[in-house]
């Protein structure tokens, strides 16, 4: 036992500031690592889609078919069996023979009757064009050009790479920011209408518009007047004319001069 | 439009969070600062063996704080949970509540003519852990005995 007698303080001493708190500015901390997280994010979102788009390619056709089943139900088509369903699949069909040498493509059309002037293609091979566009479209080359490109995306196996890419990408977001909804809302099984209008890049479109191009240059002597439709859109005021053409492809006058370029290089 | 909103909210938060949570931060500071000054002879000591002579009472005194964290706080917290290191953001927090649950402590010994407070400990919780979009809050209870002498 301690015989010392304890020296009683008199009052508490002062203790000096800083020593549990530290001295660096909040602002500071917070713009170091939010840019830091934005930065990692980026990294990732950039890796993920990479190896996505890349791995897309080999899935089979047949699965992607399989993927694509309730496709056919979402969209109701008017008049299934009309006259211009049949005229398009036939175009579709004589477009596909010029540039699938093995054969080993099914593509299907469909025909939406509604005022949207746009034509888009999804997963399976699905092929859907509006009447608004057909009402636009006054030539047959215009309108081969449009199908042609859309025939290309499906053989690129564009839609199996832009859907897993997004899929990945709101992996991460979800991963993230802690979100359970993904299983629920974005899963592959649920197709929503966003998995409908996927959206390629600008690489895949310009290749899309290379292999249409060839294929019309099989099928028609002069492509004048193929970029008809990029033309009518420019020409009526772009994104707010039409804005569901411009969140599926991007860039109409790029595309016109690319085209103008094939034409005039035969 | 629902991220645009989102979004906005975001910053909004965190404009208020950062510009309420510094200004009271700064008044509770200036408030413990001189509060410590008043109560400075009001002894605490972690010591469980009092030497005091005359003893005449003895009793429990405590004092306890609750403080919320603000939402630029708890961002800040978040983002530094990715990358590890110091939550400098709840730092000082603890250092007010603690403090602020001595003073208390203090005054409630001085209420009943105590000098001392021997055997002093801590204890800290949370009452909401800040489950997913809540802010949590800090509570800080300091505790020991209080001696009044003649």
């Amino acid at each position: 036992m301690n015989e010392r007698p304890e020296l009683l303080p008199n009052e508490n001493p002062v203790i000096p500031e800083g020593i549990n708190v530290s001295s660096h500015h909040p602002l500071r901390e917070l713009g170091l690592l939010t840019a830091g997280a934005i930065g990692l994010f980026i990294v990732l979102s950039v890796v993920v889609w990479s190896i996505l788009t890349f791995g897309a390619r080999y899935i089979p056709m047949s699965w992607e078919t399989r993927l694509s089943q309730s496709i056919e139900n979402l969209l109701e088509t008017d008049l299934p069996d009309s006259q211009i369903q049949i005229d398009l699949q036939s175009r579709l069909d004589r477009i596909v023979q010029q540039i699938d040498e093995q054969n080993t493509f099914q593509l299907t059309a469909h025909y939406i009757d509604s005022d949207v002037v746009n034509a888009f293609a999804t997963l399976g091979g699905h092929v859907f064009v509006f009447s608004g566009l057909l009402d636009v479209i006054e030539t047959d080359v215009g309108l081969d050009m449009v199908l042609a490109h859309e025939a290309a995306h499906v053989l690129n196996r564009d839609p199996i790479q832009a859907a897993a890419g997004t899929v990945g990408l709101q992996l991460l977001m979800a991963l993230v920011t802690g979100n359970g909804d993904f299983a629920q809302t974005s899963g592959l099984m649920n197709m929503g209408s966003n998995m409908l209008l996927l959206s390629y890049s600008r690489e895949q479109e310009r290749a899309a518009d290379e292999r249409a191009l060839e294929a019309l240059k099989a099928l028609y002597e002069d492509l004048t007047g193929a970029d008809e439709l990029f033309v009518f859109i420019q020409n009526s005021e772009g994104e707010r004319a039409f804005p569901e053409f411009f969140s599926s492809h991007p860039n109409p006058s790029a595309r016109i001069a690319n085209i103008q370029k094939a034409i005039n290089s035969d | 439009m629902d991220s645009f909103f989102g979004l906005i909210s975001f910053v909004v938060l965190m404009l208020l969070g950062y510009f309420f949570g510094s200004v009271a931060e700064k008044k509770h500071y200036q408030s413990i600062l001189k509060r410590e000054a008043e109560l400075r002879h009001i002894v605490v000591i972690p010591q469980r063996f009092p030497r005091v002579a005359n003893v005449t009472e003895s009793f429990l005194v405590t004092g306890s704080v609750v403080i919320s964290v603000d939402y630029f706080k708890r961002f800040l917290a978040t983002l530094r949970m990715l990358f590890g290191g110091r939550l400098t953001s709840y730092e000082s927090l603890l250092d007010r509540a603690r403090r602020e649950a001595i003073l208390r402590l203090q005054a409630q010994a001085q209420s009943h003519n105590a000098k001392y407070v021997y055997n002093l400990k801590f204890e800290t919780s949370s009452i909401s852990k800040g489950q997913k979009d809540r802010v949590g809050s800090i509570e800080v209870l300091a505790y020991g005995t209080a001696l009044v002498c003649s």
